[in-house]
């Protein structure tokens, strides 16, 4: 992670807006959920502790009104003696028993059973009719009991209440109800919670007695039984619910509260799930401002760096162009400064250089007056045909001429011109040599119009007769030309010892690629250099030779005349 | 720094903040941004702990030896009051599973001695003799006064209730020729419409092939094929539906227990009952205390409980059920009819090989 952030500024970049939008986002979302979720789960749990503490103020105020009521009913003599005489139609019973349920008629009904079961009396609209098992349920709970019994009831009773009226001895006279359906519960209750939630009562064992909303009461009353039991948190069947929970002391009922959620698990799946999207959208975002800064960043200095490389390599003729006019622009139009004004120290020292060749060539030059050379050998010329020694006078003649062609401006003469020049050569050698050799010219009259650089075959006849001929007495050397795939091929060819392998491969190897042959062969070297300067790469000297047979030295040159000759 | 003497001054200046914002920038940062993240931490760990307090106030679950785990295959308007009743009088809380009662052997027996339940209530007595390795002999101090004749032997059962197997019908579909024994179960007439529980769930429609394969002649096999093919591929899933199916209309007959068909008819439900002519297969229901439960002591109150005189007469009145003990019969009940001489023996002991046969005689039958 760490190589990954340095690798790459594009990275870093990246890295820095997330930090600085993603996080405060996604802390903020999360951080403002959490404070939202609190704040309604104090206040819901506050609102529901009062709703129930209401709740279970009615509901101890309506059983103990019960526990009153049957209990003086109980106590009461005309209850026991028409019970003794199960007597089923007493009217000061029926005076008794509604003036005593006045206030709480409205809530339940009050029944009076005999000792059999059998219902004798009621506040019900309906004549008593039913009979209840006396070994089963209610009635054998209250035989069992003091006090008042709480069981809930059958068929569309949620609850019943009873005591058994025992006659003096302590036997079961018979025993009192009071019965609660749904809707006295609904009505008990109404006004004391929130429309949202809903009421649950559970007997002692936690089987419903009352559900605000009967059709739902199943799932969620077992499901609460099954946590309750299991000594878990009450969440109910679906989980989308806080339960509050009292019990009712004498009765061990519960009273259960059940409060709507505000922020359910769908809810807040849904809210963390457009937290996230949010967060995704962000992440683009970074990473689409980090691909466009870093690229707008990165781009001049990448410019920059490949112009540096050129620059490296010797390439001073780059330039950049920008149309910014930041740093970043500031910099390129730097960059091009610096290599404009390389680019012209550089041409300015060329220049100098050059102007300070040319003045060294011009003192040189200065330095060894042609004229005088002339003029001396011109005197010895006379001086020889004075004292009548033809053979100065012919050499300071034939020197006079060559030194003339030497210094002359022209670079490129006829062939007829050079071989003129061989001539001279020849001679003065002649003499030195005294005629141990001979030299064969054989140019036939069309090339002799052919142009060449000057002084090219003099080399070549002088290597011939000082490495080749010099030693012998019978040297042979001829001069040829010939026409071959349209160039000029001029060879001189010598029968004098020859070169040995080595030395003739560092003859051919081409001058440029080894300088270092320059300094044993520098007429040969000059020659060839001469005419590929002239004439280009595929021309210059070749040379073969077998040891003790003597040695061919050819020049190819391309066949050009002058122009108003050709014309 | 070393720039130039004019700006000297200013340049220090410039120099020094910079040192303290760097000094800042690497330990300062850190610390920062930690006291943040500490302080973002503390208020999301507050916000996590303050969830109020949804759980009972004043409300304990009761004690573990105050429990009673029971799984029944009875429905729960007959075992609801039992076992409500029996939780007000001993203040033992109950549990109680539902499933066929095959199922449900077959699921303790994969519990190997550590069964999640202590009592299988309401089973017939024919699969709790098929069983009896799964439970614990539990011999009730109130079977001595009671007169009961169709104990197990080795006592690992109790029976608390008697089901003779009755022949229901609809009688607006099969008025003219209603069914009159087994051999109807047979007969072709009613092929396709007979309401039938899958035996290999549930033991009331094993004790129905096993009676069928007692009351009527012929092979083993030849009885089960003529059946299965009779039942024209239908096979219920519970046998709680047989009644319905066969009251609204989709089956003309059935085969059920006794009680069931009162108690639909006293629901108003038109179905007409029918005592085979062959006789009455009447098995008794028992419960069983599981070996190796977790609250045994209860599971033996609770079958002390169903044979008490206040639950024999609650299951005779109201579940309309034949009580084990005394000559009172549920209202509606025929009392005048021949007993079939069930081998009750023969049935517990044949169950594997006969269901097994029946499976396969089921699968090529409705191929």
């Amino acid at each position: 992670m760490k190589r990954w952030i340095r690798r790459s500024f594009r990275n870093q970049i990246f890295l820095t807006l997330l930090l600085v939008t993603l996080l405060p986002l996604l802390f903020c979302n999360v951080l403002m959920m959490q404070m939202q979720v609190v704040r309604s789960e104090v206040s819901l749990a506050r609102e529901a502790r009062s709703q129930l503490s209401a709740l279970d103020e009615a509901l101890d105020s309506l059983l103990l009104s019960f526990e009153e009521i049957t209990g003086d009913l109980c106590e009461s003599t005309a209850v026991r003696s028409v019970l003794r005489q199960k007597n089923a139609d007493s009217r000061v019973l029926y005076q008794l028993l509604f003036r005593v349920t006045d206030d709480e008629r409205e809530y339940a009904r009050f029944d009076i059973y005999d000792s059999e079961g059998l219902c004798l009396y009621t506040t019900d609209a309906t004549v008593p009719t039913g009979a209840l098992s006396t070994g089963w349920d209610i009635l054998y709970a209250a035989s069992q009991a003091e006090g008042l019994v709480f069981r809930s009831g059958d068929g569309n009773l949620a609850l019943t209440a009873a005591r058994a009226v025992r006659s003096y001895d302590g036997s079961i006279l018979g025993y009192l109800t009071a019965s609660m359906t749904s809707e006295n519960f609904d009505l008990l209750f109404q006004n004391l919670y929130a429309a949202a939630s809903d009421i649950i009562l559970m007997d002692p064992f936690w089987w419903p007695i009352y559900h605000s909303q009967p059709a739902q009461a199943e799932n969620v009353t077992e499901s609460l039984r099954r946590q309750f039991l299991a000594g878990e948190e009450l969440t109910g069947a679906g989980g989308d619910y806080y339960y509050y929970a009292s019990s009712h002391p004498e009765s061990g009922m519960a009273l259960i509260l059940q409060q709507p959620m505000t922020f359910t698990s769908t809810v807040v799946h849904t809210i963390y799930a457009v937290s996230l999207l949010m967060g995704l959208l962000c992440l683009l975002l970074c990473l689409w401002c980090a691909w466009l800064l870093s690229r707008r960043l990165f781009r001049p200095i990448r410019q920059l760096d490949e112009a540096m490389g050129e620059v490296q390599k010797g390439n001073y003729n780059v330039h950049l162009d920008t149309s910014r006019e930041d740093e970043f622009g500031r910099l390129v139009g730097s960059f091009n400064h610096m290599t404009d004004e390389y680019r012209m120290n550089l041409s300015r020292s060329v220049a100098r250089q050059k102007e300070l060749n040319d003045t060294q060539l011009r003192m040189l030059q200065a330095q060894l007056n042609p004229h005088f050379l002339y003029n001396t050998l011109d005197t010895m010329k006379w001086l020889g045909v004075a004292h009548h020694v033809p053979q100065i006078a012919e050499l300071a003649s034939d020197l006079a001429i060559i030194l003339r062609a030497g210094i002359s401006g022209d670079e490129i003469i006829t062939l007829e011109q050079e071989l003129e020049l061989i001539d001279r050569y020849l001679a003065i050698q002649s003499i030195r040599f005294e005629d141990r050799f001979t030299c064969e010219i054989d140019i036939p009259e069309e090339f002799q119009s052919c142009l060449i650089p000057k002084m090219v075959l003099q080399p070549l006849v002088e290597n011939a007769i000082i490495h080749g001929v010099a030693d012998k007495n019978d040297g042979y050397i001829k001069l040829w030309a010939e026409a071959k795939d349209g160039d000029l091929f001029l060879s001189v060819s010598d029968n004098g010892c020859g070169i040995p392998p080595g030395q003739l491969a560092d003859l051919n190897r081409r001058p440029e690629k080894d300088p270092s042959s320059r300094g044993s062969h520098l007429g040969l070297f000059n020659v060839n250099s001469i005419i590929r300067l002239h004439f280009g790469e595929p021309y210059g000297l070749s040379i073969q030779s077998r040891p003790g047979e003597g040695c061919c030295a050819t020049l190819r040159l391309p066949i050009q005349r002058r122009r108003d000759e050709n014309a | 720094m070393k720039r130039g003497t004019i700006k000297k001054s200013t340049i220090k200046k410039s120099t020094i903040k910079r040192n303290a914002w760097t000094v800042l920038g690497k330990k300062g940062r850190i610390k920062r941004w930690a006291a943040l993240m500490a302080a973002a931490s503390f208020l999301l760990l507050l916000s996590g702990c303050s969830q109020p307090d949804a759980s009972s106030r004043t409300l304990e679950p009761p004690a573990e030896d105050a429990r009673l785990h029971i799984c029944t295959s009875l429905s729960p308007s007959v075992y609801e009051p039992i076992v409500r009743e029996f939780e007000a009088r001993t203040g033992i809380w109950v549990t109680v599973e539902t499933g066929e009662t095959l199922e449900l052997l077959e699921e303790i027996r994969g519990a190997e001695g550590s069964p999640d339940w202590d009592l299988l209530f309401g089973a017939r007595a024919d699969s709790l003799a098929a069983h009896t390795e799964l439970f614990s002999a539990y011999q009730s101090s109130l079977l001595e006064e009671m007169q009961i004749t169709c104990l197990p032997p080795d006592g690992t059962s109790t029976p608390f209730s008697i089901v003779p197997l009755v022949l229901i019908y609809n009688p607006k579909l099969a008025r003219v020729h209603p069914p009159s024994g087994m051999d109807s179960l047979l007969d072709p007439a009613w092929m396709g419409r007979i309401a039938f529980a899958d035996p290999s769930a549930s033991d009331a429609s094993y004790t129905v092939l096993a009676s069928l394969l007692q009351a009527l002649p012929g092979s083993e096999e030849e009885i089960l094929r003529a059946f299965a093919a009779n039942l024209g591929g239908k096979l219920l899933a519970s046998s709680s539906d047989v009644i319905r199916e066969v009251a609204n209309g989709n089956c003309y007959i059935g085969i059920t227990g006794e009680d069931d068909a009162l108690r639909a008819m006293e629901a108003g439900y038109d179905i007409a009952v029918v005592y085979p002519s062959q006789g009455v297969c009447a098995v008794a229901d028992g419960a069983a205390v599981l070996k190796g439960c977790a609250h045994e002591e209860n599971a033996q109150a609770f079958i002390d409980f169903l044979l008490s005189q206040d639950a024999q007469e609650y299951i005779r009145q109201t579940c309309l059920r034949r009580p084990v003990s005394g000559d009172l019969l549920p209202e509606g009940a025929e009392a005048d009819f021949d007993l079939f001489p069930y081998d009750l023996v023969l049935s517990s002991e044949s169950q594997e090989e006969i269901l097994q046969s029946w499976e396969q005689i089921w699968e090529e039958e409705r191929q």
